[in-house]
């Protein structure tokens, strides 16, 4: 495994000191590709021999339910929220990835978790994970908002992946999470962005076209150069309980997938 | 023919600024803060209906009773005055207390 790698990575960033490599799919804007991402991301990640967790942080459960994971009687990352559970015990160890599983009790927990650290919750991810080893990369799936959870997640791993529908709308909630990002950055939090991920991708319109093009225009490097085209194997995985490596290794979803990856790795 | 823009040039201005200031490259005005409603917001902002800066209760109590005093005083210094303006003598002098 190419740890060094991560090390210096880290050290550059001044983002931790371990060797993990930690990245928030974000954006606040529903049905943009966040969760098929952290968890293709993961698959083409875990491809190249990296360990991966992958930390589902919305209420909705989307990831935990799209890899078939049951939490049923068992517990899910609300639970380590609130240290009523130590990370280690609410892990699902899949073929290619670890998975810290999400149930809808979770937005309860966000309420709480207000209530009972008013000043800091921002940290409660960071403080539940912290000192947890074993991983090169996690990846933490945020629900579709700004609020607590995805503050949390934020400020855990202070950099950030914004996956991007190539459509007008899409380019309001980038300038919203951007704001965002500037608030917690005066708060004192590192904050970076790894890269904004054209998805849902249509060849055939000049809409996307333009908007990939405006957006390298204006965002320059901020923007990877892999970007996710639209896949049937991507929406169809999920129903297979499988990540689109495994469900059609030869298609076009896993094979965006892994030139993310590959970018992801040269980041540096 | 030129090819038809479909997203209007603001928009790409208004992502540029806002990039330059999550990157922390423009400088801007700071913004109102983290945690709105919970860590800062709460310490920070003043009560519903009370003026940033307002004083606390004890304050304004002890404020307002030396103010009574002040009024007071100046109420018996007017009184006074007008007390020796009745009381000069015809050629204009002002009559002294204890030297007569």
């Amino acid at each position: 495994m190419d740890l060094a790698y991560n090390r210096k990575s880290q050290g550059e960033r001044g983002s931790g000191g371990d060797a993990m490599r930690k990245i928030t799919v974000i954006n606040q804007k529903g049905g943009t590709g966040k969760t098929t991402t952290a968890v293709n991301l993961g698959a083409a990640l875990s491809e190249m021999g990296r360990e991966i967790l992958l930390v589902d942080l919305d209420p909705q459960a989307g990831l935990t339910e799209s890899l078939g994971v049951e939490t049923s009687g068992r517990p899910t990352v609300a639970e380590v929220l609130t240290r009523e559970a130590e990370p280690r015990e609410a892990f699902h160890a899949l073929p290619h990835f670890t998975v810290l599983p999400s149930s809808p009790v979770l937005a309860e927990t966000e309420k709480r978790i207000l209530r009972e650290r008013p000043s800091d919750y921002p940290l409660a991810l960071k403080d539940a994970l912290a000192g947890m080893r074993g991983f090169d990369f996690v990846l933490v799936d945020c629900p579709p908002s700004l609020g607590a959870l995805s503050l949390m997640g934020m400020v855990y791993s202070g950099s950030l992946l914004i996956p991007l529908q190539t459509q007008y709308m899409a380019l309001n909630g980038l300038e919203k999470i951007l704001g965002m990002m500037k608030t917690i950055r005066e708060a004192g939090f590192p904050m970076e962005i790894l890269g904004i991920l054209p998805c849902m991708y249509d060849v055939r319109t000049s809409l996307s076209r333009q908007v990939e093009e405006h957006l390298r225009e204006t965002l320059r490097d901020k923007v990877f150069r892999t970007v996710i085209r639209q896949s049937v194997s991507l929406a169809e995985a999920p129903a297979r309980s499988k990540d689109v490596l495994s469900y059609q290794p030869g298609g076009r979803g896993a094979e965006d997938y892994r030139a993310l990856a590959q970018e992801v790795l040269r980041h540096g | 023919m030129g090819k038809k823009t479909l997203i209007p040039v603001e928009k790409w201005e208004g992502l540029r600024h806002a990039m330059e200031e999550a990157a922390g490259t423009r400088k801007t005005s700071k913004s109102t803060g983290l945690l709105p409603p919970a860590a800062e917001g709460e310490a920070a902002r003043p009560e519903r209906g009370k003026k940033r800066g307002a004083m606390e209760e004890g304050k304004k109590e002890r404020k307002g009773e030396k103010e009574k005093e002040k009024k007071k005083k100046k109420e018996k210094k007017k009184k006074k005055g007008k007390k020796e303006k009745g009381k000069k003598k015809k050629n204009g002098k002002k009559k002294k207390k204890g030297k007569e």
